[in-house]
C-alpha cells in the first residue's frame, strides 16, 4: 500500500508545520530556517513576551534573547556549538536544543540548515534546584513528534555541528 | 504557506541585536586571541581582575556589559573599539521612530555640549534626529 507523504511545503500550506521568522536588517537573507509545530508558535506568541529573567538573571529578558539567537539562525550567523545549539544525548537520536540564557527550543535538522522546532520552554525547569522536568523526557517528546509527522522519508539529517549548521 | 513572524517591536530589537553584536565581536575576538597566543578567559579575566565566572557570562549574555567593560575586554584582547552611528539607507518618512520632544517634557534649554537646542517641537524637525544604525568594529 502507498502512503501519501507530504514535503515541508505541503505541511506548511497545511498548518501542520509553521514558517519562523524574525524581521531581518536591510541587506540581510535567510541563509539557515526554522520552521514549527503549532505548540511552538503558540510559546512564540503567547509564552515569551510574559517569560522573565531566570536564576542566571541575564542582561536580557527571554522574548529578546529568542529574537537574537532566532536572528543569528536565520541570518546565517555564526552559532556556537553548545552555547547556542547543542546535541541531546544519546546523540543517535538527532535531538537538537537551540538555547539562550533562559529558554530551550528542542527539534531536529530535518536538512542543513533547516531546523524543525518542536516545542519551546524556559531553561530553568531543566536546571536544579528549579529542575521540574528532564532532557530525557524532552528528548522523547521529540522523537514522538518527529514519529508522527508526516513528513517525506528521510526526515532528519544526521552529522556533526559543522554538517548541519555551518553555512 | 503559513508563516509566523516573531517581532518583538523595533525598540527592543534595535536593543537586543546591537548588544548581541557587541558580544560576538568580543567572542570573536576571544578566539583569535586563544588561537594566537593561547590568551583564556581565566587570562582576561585576572587581567581586569575580577574572576573568570565574571568574564564568561559577560560574554554569554548572561551578565550585563558596559561600555567601561567593552573598552576593558577591547584592552586585554589588544583592539581598538569604534562605534559609528549609521543613518539607515533610504526614504525615512515613513520609519520616524520617535515622537518629537516638546520643551514642557524637559528638553534641556541648553545641553552638555552647547549645541543648540529646539525651542518648541515645531523647530524639531525630522532633519535634527533620525533613525540610528549602530554598528561597532573591534579592530
Amino acid at each position: 500500500m502507498l502512503t501519501y507523504m507530504a514535503t515541508i511545503d505541503t505541511l506548511v500550506a497545511s498548518g501542520g508545520l509553521i514558517d519562523i521568522k524574525v524581521p531581518l536588517e536591510r541587506g540581510e537573507l535567510p541563509h539557515r530556517l526554522v520552521y514549527g509545530y503549532p505548540d511552538f508558535r503558540d510559546w512564540l506568541e503567547n509564552e515569551v513576551p510574559k517569560m522573565t529573567c531566570g536564576r542566571l538573571n541575564a542582561d536580557e529578558p527571554p522574548c529578546i534573547q529568542v529574537d537574537n539567537r532566532l536572528h543569528q539562525w536565520i541570518s546565517g550567523k555564526r552559532i556556537v556549538y553548545s552555547t547556542h545549539f547543542k546535541d541531546l544525548s544519546p546523540l543517535k537520536d538527532e535531538v537538537w536544543e537551540l538555547k539562550t540564557a533562559d529558554t530551550r527550543v528542542f527539534g531536529w535538522m530535518h536538512r542543513p540548515c533547516v531546523f524543525i522546532a518542536v516545542f519551546g520552554d524556559a531553561a530553568d525547569l531543566y536546571k536544579y534546584p528549579t529542575r521540574r522536568k528532564s532532557y530525557e523526557d524532552a528528548r522523547a517528546k521529540v522523537i514522538s513528534a518527529r514519529d508522527r509527522i508526516n513528513l517525506d522519508h528521510p526526515k532528519l539529517t544526521g552529522g556533526t555541528f559543522d554538517d548541519l549548521v555551518c553555512v | 504557506m503559513i508563516s509566523y513572524v516573531f517581532d518583538i517591536g523595533e525598540r527592543a530589537r534595535k536593543v537586543g541585536r546591537f548588544l548581541s553584536s557587541v558580544r560576538a565581536e568580543l567572542q570573536n575576538a576571544a578566539m583569535e586571541e586563544k588561537k594566537a597566543r593561547k590568551l583564556t578567559q581565566q587570562d582576561i579575566a585576572s587581567a581586569l581582575g575580577v574572576h573568570r565566572s565574571v568574564i564568561n557570562r559577560q560574554l554569554t549574555g548572561e551578565e550585563n556589559l558596559t561600555l567601561s567593560r567593552v573598552a576593558e575586554l577591547a584592552w586585554v584582547l589588544g583592539r581598538d573599539v569604534h562605534l559609528t552611528l549609521d543613518k539607515p539607507l533610504g526614504d525615512l518618512s515613513n520609519e520616524y521612530p520617535i515622537t518629537p520632544p516638546s520643551t514642557s517634557e524637559g528638553l534641556p534649554q541648553q545641553p552638555l555640549g552647547g549645541a543648540p537646542t529646539p525651542s518648541t517641537s515645531a523647530e524639531w524637525s525630522k532633519e535634527d534626529d533620525h533613525d540610528i544604525n549602530y554598528r561597532l568594529e573591534m579592530v
